[in-house]
């Protein structure tokens, strides 16, 4: 929105709220549309206008059964799952002052999959359906603590960088030990398309362990909205503003263990939503870090609900992975990013 | 009376003495410069005084309260802090990065106000980065950034102000713009702490200027009692020429010694 020139500071101030406030209502709009669409998008058509279903309780119809087991629990997950690889990223993009940050950078998504793997492998997950997740959610917290005491107090971002990067290493390395040595290849396989990342039969079990936790994570990272719009002008100024940079750090890298940890868990690797929808919406929100939270939430939940609708139209037989659908958008998105980044250091 | 101290720090880095024993007494309403040749430990002694830096003995006291013992954020409505060669991360427009300076302010508040915004556009005009509203902080030029940095730090209205070199990329009619508006800032009651390399305008515009050299406290007084040829020989290793001029006196480092 172009904004007259001779309008007070204030005037202009209210002016760019109000477009703010546009854009998250228009996102949540069109979110609010496309849940109805998930949930008639699916192998077995279910009439729209029909009696036969309702979205809660009762009937015991075929089509409610689709609806309540199968579509329900998938269109949640996808709208949570995308919300907190949406706030995740643009919350670590602030704090590192860097664009192309996402949740795998410090190593939180490398060790959920690395715990939910570990689950796999032990055979707990067979045994024991919960497993999966409780596997996923403690690697991510063991990343997060590994990385407190690496990283600890007073210690520099680039710091971080560093010890995230070891924890990425070292949980590949594990992971990829798992697979080498797993004695079945149906577990090695099983473990290989959990790793990439996939919405297809989940259950409310699944939403009742991720979503809580999603939600926590999501509420820690929000809080962080002011800290990160002064961590713009650098850990210095941001400190001298009054903003305490132990303390943001330390609940950024919660919140996002919380939600990627149990997002992961359910869900497997999907990667490149951190990064894709916070470059997208990080003009319409004048660049501010903080403000660009709540609305790469909003954007995460639609990018990944369209990718999970898209998925299930496009396949035929075999369903096309979640995580491979974002990965092949979101690759080439990352090496335009790293090009476009480069040419404006030179 | 207000005033911020230094008493007797010392900084290390490594096993580096960056800061040596140094005590250093800041009241209001004056202009200090603080001046040294490269490595003396300007930076550090600033953002000692500004609350930043780790001290390994010694510490800063405000107002006879050592600054640890503050409330991060009432210090931050009390001291601000002006880095060298301050950049912006993300290519923010020039009032948000001012509105920055507000954020001491906003505890419970979730906007800011009439009043806020009342503040945001005196310090712009005074800093003189009124016509460049809307533009982005990473299309301005050296000088103009450093400018509209200054004005976010003036946004928080502190009580003092430490500018870590605020006129270095700067040209000579925006030294002087600057310069007079530091020394606004102490005339009106603050106290402006600004690194300085410019020999005139620390003579001209501070009402004290303090010498470090190689991290110990080398002279802290007015300024003509500290740029003379000794100190200069001292701390820099130059001799110059002295020239009287309109009642003022005008140093012209001359050779290396």
């Amino acid at each position: 929105m172009s904004v007259d020139d001779n309008l007070s500071l204030a005037e202009r101030g209210r002016a760019s709220h109000r477009c703010e406030l546009a854009l998250l209502a228009l996102m949540s709009v069109v979110l609010f549309a496309l849940f109805f669409v998930s949930l008639f998008v699916g192998p077995v058509s279910i009439d729209l206008f029909s009696s036969e279903w309702t979205l809660f309780g009762g009937s015991s119809s075929v089509a409610a059964v689709i609806l309540q087991e199968i579509r329900l629990p998938r269109t949640i997950l996808a709208i949570f799952i995308g919300a907190t690889l949406g706030i995740s990223g643009a919350a670590l993009q602030g704090l590192l002052r860097n664009p192309l940050a996402e949740a795998g950078v410090i190593g939180i998504s490398g060790s959920a999959s690395l715990g939910a793997v570990i689950a796999f492998y032990s055979g707990a997950a067979a045994i024991f359906p919960l497993a999966l997740p409780i596997g996923g959610i403690t690697g991510a917290m063991l990343a997060v603590i590994f990385l407190y005491l690496l990283a600890g107090r007073e210690s520099s971002i680039l710091t971080l960088i560093l010890a995230g990067i070891a924890v990425t290493s070292l949980s590949g390395a594990l992971t990829a030990l798992a697979l080498n040595l797993s004695p079945n290849p149906y577990a090695a396989t099983e473990i290989f398309f959990w790793l990439m990342g996939s919405l297809a039969d989940r259950s409310f079990e699944h939403v009742q362990i991720a979503v809580p936790l999603m939600v926590i994570g999501v509420f820690s990272l929000i809080s962080c909205r002011r800290g990160l719009d002064a961590l713009a002008l650098g850990e210095d100024t941001a400190r001298s503003l009054g903003v305490n940079l132990n303390r943001l750090t330390l609940r950024i890298i919660v919140g996002v263990a919380l939600s990627v940890g149990a997002a992961v868990s359910v869900a497997g690797g999907i990667g490149f939503v951190g990064l894709v929808v916070p470059h997208l919406l990080r003009p319409f929100v004048g660049h501010q870090p903080g403000k660009l939270l709540l609305a790469s939430a909003l954007g995460g939940a639609l990018l990944l609900l369209v990718a999970d609708i898209a998925v299930r139209l496009l396949s035929t037989g075999q369903e096309l992975k979640l995580g491979v659908l974002t990965s092949l958008i979101g690759a080439p998105f990352f090496l335009y990013l790293v090009l476009k980044t480069r040419r404006q250091l030179l | 009376m207000k005033h911020l101290d230094a008493l007797e720090i010392s900084v290390e880095f490594g096993n580096q003495l960056v800061l040596d024993n140094v005590s250093l007494s800041i009241p209001h309403g004056k202009l200090i410069g603080l001046l040294g040749p490269n490595g003396a430990g300007k930076t550090t002694l600033v953002r000692a005084l500004a609350g930043l830096q780790k001290l390994d003995s010694g510490h800063v006291e405000l107002d006879e309260k050592p600054i640890p013992m503050f409330d991060q954020q009432l210090l931050s409505r009390r001291i601000a802090y002006l880095a060298q060669g301050a950049e912006c991360g993300w290519p923010l427009a020039v009032e948000r990065v001012v509105e920055l300076g507000r954020t001491p302010y906003l505890h419970q508040r979730r906007r800011l106000d009439e009043n806020d915004y009342s503040v945001i556009e005196k310090v712009m005009q005074d800093a003189d980065i009124s016509h460049l509203l809307g533009r982005t902080v990473s299309t301005l030029s050296g000088g103009e950034k450093t400018r509209v940095m200054l004005a976010r730090a003036l946004a928080s209205e502190p009580e003092f102000l430490l500018a870590d070199e605020p006129v270095a990329s700067l040209d000579p009619l925006h030294q002087l713009e600057v310069m007079e508006l530091l020394s606004n800032v102490a005339r009106g009651g603050g106290a402006v702490v600004v690194v300085l390399h410019d020999l005139n305008l620390a003579m001209r515009f501070c009402d004290r200027v303090v010498l470090l050299n190689n991290g110990t406290l080398l002279a802290d007084d007015v300024p003509e009692k500290v740029l003379n040829n000794e100190m200069l020989k001292r701390a820099y290793g130059i001799e110059a020429k002295f020239i009287d001029v309109e009642g003022g006196r005008w140093v012209l480092p001359w050779k290396a010694i």
